[in-house]
């Protein structure tokens, strides 16, 4: 048992942290949350030389060749500095199922490109059903000419305004599992539209709809019919990459609330001294450890390719819930200042919302769990 | 990062668990994992000399004081234990007395003492708290007046659990009245057989009797009984609480119930969903408890020292489950034991009982919580 990370993963962490801070400072945050493209390209540059957008992809395809575990703590130090952009998008998301999907030459040129920070790539999968399950996916592509033509719309694609690719996931037959198939779609080809959502976190969640989408045979990202495991994988590893965001928000919202309680003063003293302020306090500190924990077992479990169904549902379970109570916990610290769009807990609680429904909401998860503890099936 | 158990450390579970599994008669009647009823007193006893000589008693000590030195192996121990509600290890004397003497004590008591708790030949019992001295512990009135080679104590404690079958106490007593309060206490051992103690069964809440108050008339302790120094024994019971802490008995005991209420849904036939989801709700706390208690076995290992841990790992683990059972098993969950057609053996009526002391003994989840607060993230008092 070793629960530390490396001196190789602190290092990792260490430089993350004080990159962010300079690149990333909160005023960043609220300018991407108004603007249109929603992420900077000058920082997205500096990024991909810091190696950040190849990191998990192997050396072979230009990546860094790091773990999915050195994935998350990176991730940690992204979600603590509640970095705006499409990082998530292209690389866990769309570069995860290039990986596990695409052919020796689509990583070559793709992995390469994301790797090099030329690319940006987004999954397009949930639809207006808001569901994750194989069954709900309604985008068809039908077979003609060599190629498919796509119809139909996906909703809460991340960063679609501003992809250079997308994955999409559509139905080219049969039912539930069988029958998906991975396409790479070029956002501006014809037939596709795409439209902001107005979201709680104000990042770049889009509707795109696909008019009678032509793509040919290379459009096809593995196998045709064989999509649905390799999205599984990716909503496995990406249901994890985002609790790791979380325990890094979650450590950085108790952070300020224990300093704050520190520093206020009412009725003479530190509010810090008193016991329900404690009592708060320590109750937030259990969920940042006990999120932490159960997302790293995950992550690694992931990391090691072990079976972890259970535990990455546990994860996501958990930490959804535990992010959520530990912002309102800090907020309430916090009093009326807490409350204001000028103080930093807000972006917190805002993110810790759309992070507990993004890749199965608590319930989603506990319903897996359920199962994995050899639960009878649900009437 | 490595979330596994070494091999040694797999083995070595499996090992406690074929020895228990071989040795623990069908029909198991015991439900709390620490109370040595009466019904199975001879056993345990018996047993408890049997781990003894297997070393399982001795796991986390020092190797010069005959141990392994392997915390991790009496963490999974503890829980293995606890899991299979078979009271061998003595929490008081392995857990407790035994790291005290390791690094308060002096070679004297320490020969006197250790091998006799690392065979499972003696229990011990805890004197801390008094009728006025709860969580407020420093504020203890038991006196102790030192005299040329004994102590003299006169007073009462409370809540001494199992005082009536232990044969050794270790206690707080106040030495010096006069000196602040946390400088004026010392920490005493004494037998149980000594003049002047007795001892008086409370019944609590379930019916059984694991709870007393003891009384000190007068009773002789000897110099040699004390542990460090004179009117520092404060400092003593603050440095017991660095030692192994990772309440993995709670653990056992939470995942027995668990499993048990898993497997009584799935013969049942329990589909429910709402039911599956607390289920599934318990299995992820459950979960996350295993790693605040492991965690804290894995920093022993490391001699990492405690901030937050320890209380982190009480207060989650105790504030768990109280409901649980009877939520699962609906009307039927209030049978208890030997009534007819109760399920599970009546642990859940039982439990639903036991869960309302875990967030009291051994300091509430309130007073964990400051610790937390204040030790851990440095909140100001
Ligand atoms: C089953 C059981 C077994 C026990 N076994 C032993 C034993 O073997 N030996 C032994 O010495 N003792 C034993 N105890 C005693 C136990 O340690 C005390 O009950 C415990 O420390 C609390 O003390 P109290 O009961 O006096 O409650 P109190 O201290 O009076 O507390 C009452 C309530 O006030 C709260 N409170 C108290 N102080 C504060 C504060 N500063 N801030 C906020 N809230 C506060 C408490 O959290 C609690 O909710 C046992 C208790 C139980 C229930």
């Amino acid at each position: 048992m070793d629960l530390s990370l490396s001196e190789d993963q602190e290092m990792l962490r260490k430089m993350a942290r004080d990159f962010l801070a300079n690149e990333c400072p909160k005023t960043l945050v609220r300018e991407m949350e108004e603007d249109e493209k929603g992420y900077s390209p000058e920082l997205w540059a500096k990024m991909a030389e810091q190696g950040w957008t190849g990191l998990p992809f192997p050396e072979k395809y230009g990546g860094v060749g790091y773990s999915f575990l050195d994935l998350a703590v990176l991730l940690e130090e992204m979600g603590r500095a509640c970095l705006p952009g499409p990082y998530f998008s292209t690389v866990v998301l769309a570069g995860g199922a290039i990986m596990e999907a695409g052919s020796e030459e689509q990583k070559q040129k793709l992995l390469g490109e994301i790797s090099e920070g030329k690319l940006i790539a987004t999954l397009a999968l949930t639809e207006p059903s808001a569901s994750y399950k194989a069954n709900d996916i309604q985008v068809t592509a039908a077979a003609e000419g060599g190629g498919h033509v796509i119809n139909g719309t996906k909703l809460f694609v991340p960063d679609a305004n501003v992809a250079d690719v997308m994955v999409v996931v559509a139905r080219t037959g049969g039912q539930g599992a069988e029958g998906l198939t991975l396409f790479l779609v070029d956002p501006k080809a014809s037939g596709v539209s795409i439209t902001q959502l107005k979201t709680i976190a104000s990042d770049k969640l889009c509707e795109v709809t696909f008019d009678k989408v032509k793509v040919g045979q290379d459009a096809v990202l593995g196998e045709v019919g064989k999509g649905w495991p390799m999205v599984e994988t990716v909503l496995q590893k990406a249901a994890v990459a985002k609790c790791a965001e979380m325990v890094g928000g979650a450590q950085q919202v108790l952070e300020m609330t224990v300093n704050y309680s520190k520093e206020r003063v009412q009725f003479g003293r530190p509010i810090g001294s008193f016991q329900a302020i404690q009592h708060h306090c320590a109750n937030m500190a259990i969920d940042v450890d006990g999120s932490r924990f159960i997302s790293y077992q995950a992550a690694w479990m992931l990391s090691e390719g072990m079976p972890s169904t259970k535990e990455v549902a546990m994860a996501k379970s958990w930490t959804s819930d535990a992010y959520r109570r530990l912002t309102a916990l800090g907020h309430q610290v916090h009093g009326g200042i807490g409350f204001t769009k000028d103080h930093d807990m807000q972006l917190y609680y805002r993110r810790a919302k759309a992070a507990e429904v993004t890749f199965g909401d608590g319930d989603f998860h506990r319903d897996v769990v359920a199962s994995e503890i050899g639960l009878p099936d649900p009437a | 990062m490595d979330f596994r158990f070494t091999p040694e450390e797999e083995a070595f579970r499996q090992e406690v668990r074929d020895y228990i599994t071989n040795v623990l008669p069908p029909d198991w009647p015991a439900l709390d994992p620490i109370d040595i009823s009466p019904e199975i007193n001879d056993f345990v006893r018996q047993q408890m000399k049997v781990v003894g000589a297997k070393g399982w008693l001795s796991l986390s000590w020092p190797k010069e004081h005959g141990g392994r030195e392997d915390p991790m192996l009496d963490t999974i121990l503890q829980d293995e234990l606890a899991y299979y509600r078979l009271p061998v290890r003595d929490v008081q004397g392995v857990g407790n007395v035994a790291p005290t003497l390791i690094h308060f004590g002096n070679d004297e008591q320490r020969k006197h003492h250790l091998p006799t708790i690392a065979k499972g030949e003696i229990l011990w019992c805890q004197g801390y708290s008094e009728p006025g001295a709860g969580s407020d512990l420093a504020g203890l009135s038991l006196r102790a007046v030192p005299e040329d080679d004994h102590f003299t104590v006169n007073g009462q404690k409370t809540w001494t659990s199992f005082a009536h079958q232990a044969d050794w106490v270790y206690f707080l007593a106040r030495s010096n009245p006069d000196a602040p309060r946390h400088q004026g206490i010392t920490f005493l051992l004494a037998d149980m057989r000594t003049p002047g103690i007795s001892v008086n069964p409370i019944i609590d809440i379930t019916g059984n009797h694991t709870l007393n108050e003891t009384f000190y008339d007068n009773v002789k302790v000897p110099r040699e009984n004390m542990v460090g120094e004179l009117n520092r024994g404060w400092y003593v019971a603050v440095g017991l609480l660095e030692f192994e802490r990772s309440g993995a008995s709670y653990l056992g005991a939470s995942r027995r119930l668990l499993e048990d209420l898993v497997g009584y849904a799935a013969d049942v036939g329990l589909r429910h969903p709402l039911l599956r989801k607390r289920l599934a709700d318990a299995a992820v706390e459950l979960e996350v408890a295993r790693w605040l208690s492991y965690r804290t076995a894995w920093m022993h290992q490391h001699q990492m020292g405690y901030s937050l841990e320890p209380p982190m790992a009480k207060v989650f683990m105790t504030q768990r489950a109280g409901h649980l059972g009877m939520e699962v098993l609906g009307l039927h969950g209030q049978l208890e034991r030997g009534s007819p057609c109760v399920p599970l053996q009546g642990s859940v009526a039982f439990l639903t009982q036991l869960a309302l002391r875990e967030t009291i003994l051994a300091g509430t989840s309130e007073i964990q919580r400051m610790l937390i607060a204040t030790r851990g993230l440095g909140l100001p008092r």
